[in-house]
């Protein structure tokens, strides 16, 4: 039996409030990206990960290839990243990770121990994403709604971390949404909902 | 009851509070804050993962299965042998065996542990090839065509007898199209061409099977037909269908390739309700990516020869088009109804279709079957026959189009999209041999309205709260038809649509059909209408009753107020006067009673038009294509939900533009397999192809059913590639004939062009 992995960020998380993990949740910069500690030798047996998920702390034990997509959904019940592709190249699967939007089918669970994951699904939305939210419902940015929370988790992250959100043009949005693959069609009206919401940001 | 009877109740004439104003969809808040429940979200205790294993080779004979790899992993829990030795294999991707796990990794991981030989035989998967002397055969016994709710219900079935691998559909021909093509003064004549195109919709087919006893079980699917799932899986399993709950709360598109329990390629329902019996648990088979790009439908290729005739003044007389596609080992590679009844004054016209079976995936419907593919050959060919004879495009459609709706919008799309400034401007850059030209194009769309008398009963209870129900067992793909159930009982009743609740999604809530053929809301919203109008009707006379007053004294006003007499109730107060069991009703769409404004081919039914112009810019020197402009004007009678139809005009406009100009199935003719089974290489058109898009509706009454409402799914997909690649035509002097019109192809036409241009 191998001893049971000892992740000391996951100490760490425990002993600090929720509140200070969120606080922990900005965009990193790159130079205060965190050397990389104790590697140790995780599984075959389902391992424990802790993390924050939408602000608050989540345990599950998942296999050690279980991607964060397949433990969000299936140990987690988090609805809104979906895994259209399974393979980094559809956004579907979008979440925040420490503040940065990346795909949770290419990650394993196991790397976001310690870490803060925010969804589209959170449930006490920041005003961002609750404006963000209604646009997509007010434009029809949603058919299906398939591709949805990975659009909102891409626009979310995309006009939290402009620096002048309102100086987004159409070319802007386009360019960053680029990632993300809509088989509905609603191309067109996440458009507008984002550059609605970049326009307001008093709203939010 | 006369009154609101739905063979008599009398059609919305004018304006109307609720319906056709633009109203956010009720289920738009569960999806963007993903919290809306797809199948695979859906967990019953003890839930299983199945993984499939699939074959790798194209074409074989399956000699031996060894499961016991796969049994003896721990948190294996069922295996099943799907295929069984001697069986043929006819194309990569085909199921072989199956397994049930406690987790999709070990499931996965099982697969992989099956031993199947498969003595392979030789493959053929190109269109070429299939019809060379001696090319293996893919089908050694007649073949079954494969029909779902997805197909055009008016097509002519059947088809000729088999030569080799060529399957000849049931030809059309009108006139006499060999002796005007030898008067004719102008014929032109080529080859047009299509790929193979996936569906692609985000949410792969998935589906869950949890038993309930034996002679009872739920399921959970990703599907367009939730009636179909429930009669395939009750006829699979010997089960009475109302046995079978099946429920979609919502499913993440389907566009023709998610109707009955299986994908068109794959046994799935088979397969998981049998992985449940055996395991004595509840199944999950969500399909990964490559599979469902390989084996769950596609839309056939073609290739199709087309020939079109003028005479001395400038009419065209004659039109054929001979047409070879290939859906792989399925049929249904027709290219529809464009070419036979689009231009209905062309006076000779023939259409010849054939299905070449190759061993590859079975196409399946895929919005507007036929339709795109035949639209593309036809509206290129006739700008290159109006090119040579010095005519308008335009003028020319007009000139052989006889439904009046489609008439005007070809006139208002002149005006909206500049028609003719935009072609000035192409000719000016052709002339001047810019380097970056820009073009201008037009197509249209020919579809029928599908909605059917009877096909779902729809039930609105008042409760006496004043609460409003709306229940049918309809799934909503995506088109929002669970938000005109709201918008049609809010306006019957004279209530805000946020008052009135919907449930759907299951077939415990009332028969309904399959969203196949645009017929959804055509079928659905009537019987909706019929449901509220007995409702308010038995309300009023529950209050007259009440209150002792004589019926015809109750009256409901716009706004919901409830008049008795001189006095006037809320809604909310009228209803208390209900006894306890409130108010239910039941509502079905009668017969289609009119054709109006135009008649579908055959009659009976009201033709849906549509017309769309593309404006395009193409680099000369890097070949590159851009759709900058799109301009729909469409009809689909009376619009439900404005936001959602112009949702769904633009979401046909981009699948069209994928089609135009990227997407293809690329199948490696050694190995036999789809070598881009996934969504980086298999390109759909995203946020870089979003053409600047001007949706308009013309509004049509028509009586056909109590909402007056026709489908807009389909038509909305039909013109787009063909009219891009007008433009394209426009743009460059020369055509691309051949979809998609990548950098390579329009280089390659511009050298064949400056090769003919040279003396
Ligand atoms: S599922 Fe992760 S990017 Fe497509
Ligand atoms: S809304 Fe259906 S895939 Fe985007």
């Amino acid at each position: 039996m191998a001893r049971p992995p000892r992740l000391s960020r996951r100490g760490l998380l425990r002993t600090v409030g929720t509140t200070t993990a969120l606080a922990a949740c900005k965009p990193p910069k790159a130079h205060e990206a965190a050397p990389p500690e104790d590697v140790e030798v995780l599984g075959p047996e389902p391992i424990p990960v802790t993390f924050l998920l939408d602000g608050r702390r989540v345990r599950a034990k998942v296999p050690v290839q279980r991607t964060l997509q397949v433990c969000l959904q299936e140990d987690l019940g988090c609805t809104a990243p979906k895994a259209p592709c399974d393979r980094g190249a559809c956004g579907g699967c979008l979440v925040r990770l420490d503040g940065v939007a990346v795909p949770s089918c290419t990650m394993l669970a196991a790397d976001a121990d310690g870490r803060c994951v925010d969804t589209a699904a959170h449930p006490d939305p920041p005003p961002l994403l609750a404006a963000l939210r209604r646009a997509f419902v007010a434009h029809d940015a949603a058919q299906c709604g398939y591709c949805t929370a990975g659009m909102i988790t891409a626009a979310w992250d995309l006009l939290d971390r402009a620096p002048e959100p309102a100086a987004l043009d159409e070319a802007a949005v386009r360019r960053a949404m680029a990632g993300n693959l809509c088989r509905c069609g609603t191309h067109r009206a996440v458009v507008r909902a984002i550059l609605d919401v970049a326009g307001r940001k008093e709203t939010w | 009851m006369t009154e609101t009877d739905g063979r008599t109740l009398a059609p919305w004439r004018g304006a109307l509070r609720v319906v056709g104003a633009p109203i956010d969809r009720i289920d738009g808040p569960a999806k963007v804050s993903g919290r809306a429940r797809y199948t695979t979200h859906v967990t019953p205790p003890g839930l299983l993962h199945a993984a499939v294993a699939r074959s790798k080779v194209a074409a074989g004979t399956v000699r031996a299965l060894d499961l016991s790899g796969a049994e003896r992993l721990p948190g294996v829990r069922a295996v099943l042998a799907v295929a069984v030795p001697g069986q043929k294999i006819r194309f990569a991707g085909q199921d072989l065996a199956a397994v049930a796990a406690t987790t999709p990794e070990i499931a996965r991981a099982a697969v992989a542990r099956i031993e199947v030989v498969v003595e392979p035989t030789p493959h053929v998967v190109t269109l070429d090839g299939a019809m060379a002397d001696g090319a293996p055969r893919v089908h050694e016994d007649p073949v079954q065509a494969r029909r779902t709710e997805g197909d055009d219900p008016t097509e002519v079935r059947g088809g000729g007898r088999v030569t080799g691998n060529v399957r000849p559909l049931p030809a059309f021909e009108h006139g006499d199209p060999d002796r005007a093509f030898a008067r004719a003064a102008h014929v032109h004549e080529a080859v047009y061409e299509t790929p193979v195109v996936l569906h692609s919709a985000l949410e792969p087919h998935a589906l869950t099977v949890a038993w309930d006893g034996d002679d009872a079980m739920t399921v959970w699917a990703s599907t367009q037909s939730i009636f179909s799932v429930r009669d395939e899986m009750a006829s699979i399993f010997g089960l009475s269908p109302e046995r079978v709950t099946v429920i979609c709360e919502h499913m993440g598109g389907g566009f023709g390739a998610k109707f009955g329990a299986s994908a068109p390629g794959s046994r799935m329902g088979f397969i998981a309700g049998t992985l449940a019996r055996k395991a004595g648990a509840p199944v999950r088979l969500a399909l990964d990516r490559r599979a469902e790009q390989e084996v769950t439908g596609n839309r056939p290729s073609s290739r199709q020869r087309v020939r079109v005739a003028a005479d001395g003044r400038g009419r065209v007389v004659a039109l054929e088009v001979v047409s070879h596609g290939t859906a792989g080992v399925g049929t249904g590679a027709g290219v529809g109804r464009n070419a036979a009844h689009l231009y209905e004054k062309i006076p000779h016209r023939r259409v010849r279709a054939h299905d070449v079976f190759t061993h590859a995936g079975p196409g399946t419907a895929m919005r507007a079957p036929g339709h795109p593919q035949g639209a593309f050959a036809l509206e290129l060919a006739l700008d290159e026959l109006a090119a040579k004879i010095g005519a308008d495009p335009l003028d020319l459609r007009i000139a052989h189009d006889r439904h009046p709706v489609r008439r005007r919008e070809y006139e208002l799309g002149r005006a909206r999209f500049r028609w003719d400034d935009r072609r000035a401007r192409a000719r000016a850059a052709r002339a001047a041999g810019a380097r970056v030209r820009t073009g201008a194009g037009v197509a249209a769309s020919i579809w029928g309205d599908f909605g059917r008398a009877k096909a779902a009963r729809v039930t609105v209870a008042i409760e006496r709260d004043g609460s409003v129900h709306v229940r049918n067992g309809v799934q909503d793909i995506g088109g929002g038809i669970a938000t005109v159930l709201a918008a049609v009982v809010a306006e019957v009743l004279g209530r805000p649509v946020e008052r009135v609740h919907v449930r759907y999604g299951a077939s415990t809530l009332g028969r309904s059909v399959g969203s196949g053929g645009s017929q959804t809301t055509s079928s659905v919203a009537p019987a909706a209408r019929v449901a509220a109008e007995r409702a308010r009707r038995a309300l009023l006379e529950a209050v007259a009753e009440a209150t002792g007053t004589p019926p015809g004294a109750v009256t409901l006003e716009a706004g919901g107020t409830v008049r008795v007499g001189p006095r006037r109730l809320s809604f909310e107060d009228a209803c208390r006067l209900l006894d306890d069991d409130g108010i239910e009703a039941v509502g079905q769409r009668g017969p289609t009673r009119s054709d109006a404004p135009y008649p579908f081919p055959g009659g009976g039914r009201p033709q849906i038009g549509g017309v769309q112009f593309a404006a395009v810019e193409v680099d000369t020197w890097t070949g590159e294509v851009r759709c900058t402009h799109l301009t729909a004007v469409h009809d689909c009678g009376r619009v439900m939900n404005a936001k959602a139809a112009e949702s769904q005009v633009a979401g046909g406009i981009m699948m069209g533009l994928g089609f135009a100009l990227s997407e293809q199935r690329q199948v490696d003719p050694v190995h036999g397999r789809v070598l881009n089974a996934d969504l980086e290489r298999y390109k759909l058109p995203g946020f870089g192809e979003l053409p600047e898009i001007d949706v308009h509706f013309v509004p049509v009454e028509t009586d056909a059913n109590e909402t007056g409402s026709l489908g807009i799914g389909e038509p909305a997909t039909i013109p787009t590639a063909a009219a891009v690649a007008c433009a394209v035509f426009d743009a460059l002097g020369v055509p691309v004939r051949t979809l998609p019109i990548t950098p390579d192809r329009v280089l390659a036409a511009l050298r064949d062009g400056r090769a003919e241009a040279a003396p």
